[in-house]
């Protein structure tokens, strides 16, 4: 855990993020996850998570869920064209840390995703 | 959790919403009298709909039979939705055919089954059968 005691006059979102978390956290690069018609993994569990934003750039509907048996037509729809999902810690605990699926009933949807993480 | 949804002005397009071409069918040469037999069949996935474009039901005399049967072809969806297209014939003379190229335009909804069918209860002799359908699969 990284710890910085000495933040700077101003840093005033750090300071909240840090009393809130505990931690200092960073943004990971986004990357884009190709949704198959069978149960295709989102990301990766990742017990420094904190937050997670999923958007859909395809123009179908990509279903989401925590588990990899998720099936065609369950799970939280999110529809193409720009929806999008966000987790947070702070309201989703650790449902934010967990692997997520999607899948979709035809190839060509796109999820960009982004993480928060602690350092 | 947070789920924003994109404005929905008005429902994409059926041609916009992963639509892909979907074909079936059977190209049947020289069969010998039969009971009813399915030949092809095609089932819609579940979460999409297929709009049916095209059905053919081709039949052809090639060697004649002695005594000739009813013969029967026929492209339906499974469960009596709709008959596209239902040939029955005793014709028996060498080139007698049945030709049916359709453009229905017909919904299929998921689960939904388009096939064909033949039969042909003649004693001997030997028929041509062929069946296919066309179609655009998109997000139901």
């Amino acid at each position: 855990m990284a710890q910085n005691p000495e933040l700077k006059q101003g840093q005033t979102l750090a300071r909240y993020v840090q009393n809130l978390w505990g931690d200092k956290v960073r943004l990971v690069p986004s990357v884009q996850v190709a949704v198959l018609t069978t149960p295709t993994r989102v990301i990766k569990n990742n017990p420094r998570r904190m937050g997670l934003i999923v958007v859909n750039l395809g123009s179908g509907t990509a279903y989401l869920d925590w588990l990899p048996s998720i099936a065609q037509g369950a799970g939280v729809p999110l529809i193409g064209a720009g929806s999008t999902l966000t987790l947070s810690a702070f309201e989703d605990g650790e449902l934010c840390s967990y692997d997520m699926y999607a899948i979709s009933a035809a190839a060509g949807n796109t999820l960009q995703v982004w993480e928060i993480e602690t350092l | 959790m947070r789920i924003t949804q994109a404005p929905s002005t008005a429902r994409a397009a059926y041609y916009d919403r992963n639509m892909t071409y979907v074909s079936a069918g059977s190209d049947q040469q020289g069969i010998a009298p039969h009971a009813f037999a399915d030949t092809w069949s095609y089932t819609v996935p579940a979460a999409r709909k297929t709009t049916v474009t095209a059905v053919v039901n081709i039949w052809r005399r090639l060697t004649a039979a002695a005594p000739v049967g009813k013969v029967t072809a026929q492209v339906i969806s499974a469960g009596g939705t709709a008959m596209f297209d239902y040939f029955v014939t005793t014709l028996n003379a060498i080139d007698n055919r049945h030709d049916a190229i359709i453009t229905p335009n017909h919904v299929l909804i998921a689960g939904q089954i388009i096939k064909g069918n033949n039969s042909d209860a003649s004693t001997g002799g030997t028929c041509d059968f062929e069946g296919w359908f066309n179609g655009n699969e998109y997000d139901a």
